[in-house]
């Protein structure tokens, strides 16, 4: 007992210097800064006049989307085999800290998957892409404008467009003899509703979470009646305290007549809704979501059919609540050494039709006409997703500014909208704080952009 | 009048029964997990049933097979090829600095201690980026000496506080009589005190253990090759808070086997464990 632990320690002790000593040596290795040479890159040789080139790609997702992806990848570097890319993927959370910290550090990947909600903190790193060279003409001139431009420098190209939609449950509709094909107006949403709550008190026509009572309730009920985006650029929101105060009773109003489940219940599901064990069992009929995430939906309520449908309007609305957005996209670090071939990976991965087939709708329905075209094409494109961006595309809406997608007005919001519900404001106080709170958060915003 | 072996024995049957109730509460998440990785996503989300009303037997197949390019065979050798090393040196170079701090007596002893602890209280967040650019310079980005090299040079104050408390409740006669049999400091520290300060350094080598292994912000941070992720890295890598599908039971049945190391861990030590901590706090 006296012996072993010395014997150990002196070991333990030997073995640490020995591993001081390789750190210094891997460390004079890997002091590029841009990526760790790596070893079996020097085999493309007789690829022709071009230099190997390693570029870092770093994207978030789920299993599929990361298997096509990779996917993607190996096809681009047969077609291309002076080209290396590296794969970094994983999932959501916690990217956009690695991101940050990466840019910080100067060790960013060279391309990666961005949405322009990372504007605030990351926009000044990115390379003005329209000094690259790819091609995007074959974008919507809109979706370029309106969300991947910050500071007149086009910072992403959009992979996909997405709208919002009714998903619901097929089987619900029928028992509840609630025709498929409707068209829903806030109030009818109400008056069916009610009626199927009384039918069957488990069953709930609808669900919503607090993030999407802010921004698939409250915003479109008031944007359809003002026909204007939400906040302006100007940091000037864009909406009274009567708008609100309308929105917020109508609120309640689903709460009263048990047209939604009760907040209560829903808000153990934030971001998650597919979990909602009423959602899976089939005692809720709808929700409102990116129709981008139907697939989730679908695959969480075994033996029904999921749809999606367009989203209630007013029967007035001056815009439609179903604008097609275009957030998310690839983005390439400016201080990238291997900016030009990056730019070709991109153009390939946005626009290649071999590319869009791969790729499917795992970042959304391709926003580049080309390879929403070559999906198309290939019959691979979920005829549900794609009815409802096209339904979208027929209505005029305003696009979702990244200002009134804000993240900490929203936060601002959704605190007086909670107060509300819990009934510890009335409407009317419960408008006023949120205007308040909103307006508040945008001098401090616009205090920062300056 | 009741015979008292009878009534201990009751008295006894009757604590196990109640000891055993708690301990069924406190594992039940454990078992539940466990049999949630054979259920489909519906029967996980629908209903809060234990069994599974439709096995799926692939989940812990499947689930290995990871995503993409690697197994789980490369993610748990990586997590062992970080953690293994970062405990060893941890404990090693907290032992050696508590050793210095508590028997020595040098030039700004006590301000050094002092700022010892301090860095104790210093919140991670704050020093990440200086950490990062250190390591960026240094050319260690992406490799595991991000994690080694700090537990070899002493860089958790918790431990290094743990140990100076630990041997400072040793006897310093038990020093002298070393050093009247002709022991030097290394001699003192290595033959003395060494194996008296066991339970201190498992309890030790348990808590880095776990908290390396658990540890998924730092491993995030300072690791981006696939081919380098650990267990917490690789469990992540599949959860798309943002949309998309996940397969749960395949998520789940690999988070259970990236605890059975942790829990075997602390089963084998528990004993030194307990007296491990218990004696660092009294007898300092």
């Amino acid at each position: 007992m006296k012996r072993k632990p010395w014997a150990a320690l002196a070991a333990l002790l030997a073995l640490m210097l020995m591993l001081a000593a390789c750190g210094g040596q891997s460390g004079g290795g890997a002091n590029g800064g841009d990526t760790v040479p790596a070893g079996e890159g020097g085999a493309s040789a007789e690829g022709g006049k071009a230099d190997p080139v390693t570029i870092r790609f770093s994207w978030w997702g789920s299993g599929p989307r990361h298997e096509a992806t990779l996917a993607a990848i190996e096809k681009y570097m047969e077609l291309n085999p002076y080209v290396k890319v590296e794969a970094e993927y994983m999932g959501f959370d916690g990217y956009s800290k690695k991101l940050a910290t990466q840019f910080a550090g100067d060790s960013a990947p060279d391309l990666f998957q961005y949405v322009n909600s990372f504007n605030d903190q990351l926009g000044d790193y990115l390379m003005d892409l329209k000094q690259a060279e790819i091609d995007t003409s074959t974008f919507p001139e809109s979706a370029l404008r309106d969300f991947a431009t910050y500071e007149d420098k086009l910072i992403f190209i959009p992979t996909g467009q997405d709208t919002f939609g009714a998903i619901y449950n097929e089987a619900f509709f029928e028992k509840h003899g609630i025709p498929q094909d409707k068209s829903w107006t806030w109030d009818s949403l109400i008056e069916i509703g009610k009626k199927v709550h009384e039918t069957d008190p488990d069953d709930y026509l609808l669900t919503a979470d607090i993030d999407v009572i802010e921004r698939e309730i409250i915003i479109p009920y008031v944007t359809q009646r003002t026909g204007k985006i939400w906040i302006n650029d100007d940091f000037t929101p864009n909406f009274t305290e009567q708008d609100l105060e309308g929105a917020y009773s109508y609120l309640l109003q689903l709460y009263e007549n048990g047209v939604m489940e009760p907040f209560g219940n829903s808000t153990a599901f934030v971001g998650k809704m597919e979990q909602n064990p009423k959602w899976v069992n089939g005692e809720i009929g709808m929700l409102f979501d990116y129709a981008g995430a139907f697939g989730k939906y679908e695959q969480s309520v075994s033996g029904a059919s999921i749809s999606i449908g367009p989203f209630p309007e007013h029967p007035d609305a001056k815009q439609s609540a179903n604008p097609i957005t275009a957030g998310t996209g690839f983005a390439i670090n400016d201080s990238s050494k291997v900016k030009e071939e990056t730019a070709k990976l991109l153009d390939w991965l946005v626009n290649d039709p071999e590319a869009a087939v791969i790729l499917n709708t795992q970042r959304g329905i391709p926003a580049s006409g080309k390879a929403l075209e070559a999906l198309g094409a290939s019959g691979q494109l979920k005829p549900e997703i794609k009815a409802a961006v096209e339904y979208a595309g027929t209505r005029t809406a305003l696009p979702i500014t990244v200002l009134s997608d804000n993240a900490s007005i929203r936060v601002a919001h959704e605190d007086a909208i909670q107060k509300v519900i819990y009934k510890k404001l009335t409407p009317q106080q419960g408008a006023a704080e949120a205007m308040a709170n909103i307006k508040e958060k945008l001098e401090e915003l616009k205090a920062e952009a300056r | 009048m009741m015979p008292t072996a009878s009534r201990r024995l009751a008295k006894a049957s009757l604590r196990h029964l109640g000891l055993a109730l708690i301990g069924l509460v406190m594992v039940y998440p454990l078992i539940w997990l466990f049999f949630a990785s054979f259920k489909t996503n519906t029967d996980l989300f629908g209903s809060l049933g234990l069994w599974p009303e439709r096995f799926v037997w692939d989940s812990y197949a499947k689930g290995w097979q990871g995503t993409g390019q690697y197994t789980y065979t490369t993610f748990f050798l990586n997590t062992f090829l970080l953690v293994v090393p970062t405990v060893l040196f941890t404990v090693a170079s907290s032992l050696i600095v508590g050793y210095g701090f508590a028997r020595f007596s040098f030039p700004l002893r006590n301000v050094l201690f002092a700022v010892m602890v301090a860095t104790l209280m210093l919140p991670q967040t704050v020093i990440l980026i200086p950490r990062y650019l250190i390591f960026r310079n240094l050319g260690w980005l992406d490799s595991y000496w991000t994690f080694i090299v700090p537990a070899m040079l002493g860089c958790f104050p918790f431990f290094i506080f743990m140990m100076v408390q630990f041997i400072r409740g040793l006897p310093r006669e038990l020093d002298e009589s070393a050093v009247m049999d002709g022991c030097g400091p290394a001699g003192i520290l290595f033959r003395i005190l060494l194996p008296l300060t066991v339970p201190a350094i498992v309890s030790g080598t348990i808590f880095q253990f776990i908290w390396t292994w658990n540890d998924f912000f730092n491993q995030l941070v300072f690791i981006s090759s696939v081919k380098k992720y650990t267990i917490s890295l690789a469990l992540r890598m599949t959860i798309d808070s943002t949309g998309g599908a996940t397969d749960w039971n395949q998520v789940i049945a690999m988070g259970i086997l990236s605890i059975v190391p942790t829990v075997l861990v602390f089963f084998l030590a528990q004993r030194y464990f307990v007296e491990g901590i218990a004696t660092t706090g009294i007898k300092g």
